[in-house]
């Protein structure tokens, strides 16, 4: 499925071993399955590292369900988002990669966002987060308006995002981090 | 006042509100769909229980991963616990770690800073 996708081609599915990968609408069952998927086989592949992947492939999927534009509506009357996810391993570190369209509004609101991030030192984004989490609307479904903090943090500044230009006034952002395999390896972690 | 329990689902820990422990325990993994809504019904049992007369609260946190929406909530229940510490209450916290989970530690080092009501950082080999 993943290899006839219009969108596959924004996205670097051929580099490392697939752990999984995932192309389609993401609804909560199809997170819950695609996690318990993942937990499995990550459970022998990733060790102290197991967290990191899975928390980042959680959030990566979770936005996808909320924030993106092409939605598929459900029997309730609610829409999940359709989108492309992909986690594999490279010989120093566990990669989790994710796609999807949004709107033009949206794309210039996700790249001022992460634009600051990615200018925040590693070693300052806990208290980043600790300060965000704090002004964040409560009572909100769809999230604590922290997730790319979390990845960054979680990836160790091993992180990248991309925007392509697509037709409809429609933008494709992917978001890609890093993990290394070991602590030691944190700065290395990125393939050249 | 009756005491609640939720079963563990893969995305919801198990919460145990236990009236006569005068405890709530959560374990497990916290990615619900609406992680607001989840917890909300924990928050009101909460107030229920204070409200019914109860002066002590044992909270113990054994999460295993939860994802930015449930981190928000977790702020919120600490929130939630600091309001009745204040009103006299006793609220005890504690917080567990796997050895090697730095994130889980940190959040819990960052409440136990954030929050003036008596909060226990334990690995979960203590």
């Amino acid at each position: 499925m993943i290899e006839t996708s219009t969108y596959s081609k924004f996205l670097a599915l051929d580099v490392g071993t697939t752990i999984l990968a995932y192309q389609g609408v993401c609804t909560h069952e199809v997170v819950v399955r695609l996690s318990k998927d993942l937990e499995g086989a990550l459970a022998l592949a990733a060790g102290s590292r197991f967290k990191k992947v899975f928390s980042i492939f959680i959030e990566l999927i979770q936005n996808i369900k909320h924030y993106s534009a092409e939605t598929d509506p459900l029997p309730d009357g609610s829409e999940s988002g359709i989108g492309i996810i992909r986690v594999s391993e490279e010989s120093l570190c566990f990669t989790v990669t994710a796609g999807n369209c949004v709107t033009k509004e949206a794309f210039k609101r996700i790249e001022a966002k992460c634009t600051v991030i990615k200018n925040i030192p590693t070693s300052e984004l806990r208290a980043f987060y600790n300060a965000q989490i704090k002004q964040t609307q409560e009572n909100t479904s769809k999230g604590a308006g922290v997730g790319f903090i979390d990845i960054a943090m979680k990836a160790s500044g091993n992180w990248e995002y991309e925007f392509y230009p697509l037709e409809n006034d429609r933008v494709f952002f992917v978001i890609t981090a890093y993990i290394a395999k070991g602590k030691v390896a944190d700065d290395e972690a990125k393939p050249a | 006042m009756e005491s609640v329990y939720l079963e563990k689902t893969t995305e919801t820990p198990s919460v145990r509100m236990d009236v006569q422990g005068a405890v709530i325990d959560i374990e497990g993994n916290s990615y619900p769909e609406n992680a607001f809504e989840f917890y909300q019904q924990i928050f009101d049992w909460i107030d229920a229980y204070f409200a019914s007369g109860a002066d002590r609260l044992r909270a113990v946190f054994r999460l295993n991963y939860f994802n930015t929406s449930s981190a928000k909530c977790m702020l919120n229940f600490m929130t939630l616990l600091q309001k009745y510490h204040g009103n006299d209450k006793s609220i005890t916290v504690e917080w567990y770690y796997e050895e090697d989970d730095d994130d889980m530690l940190e959040i819990g080092k960052a409440f136990s800073v954030d929050f003036t009501m008596p909060f226990q950082l334990l690995s979960f080999t203590d």
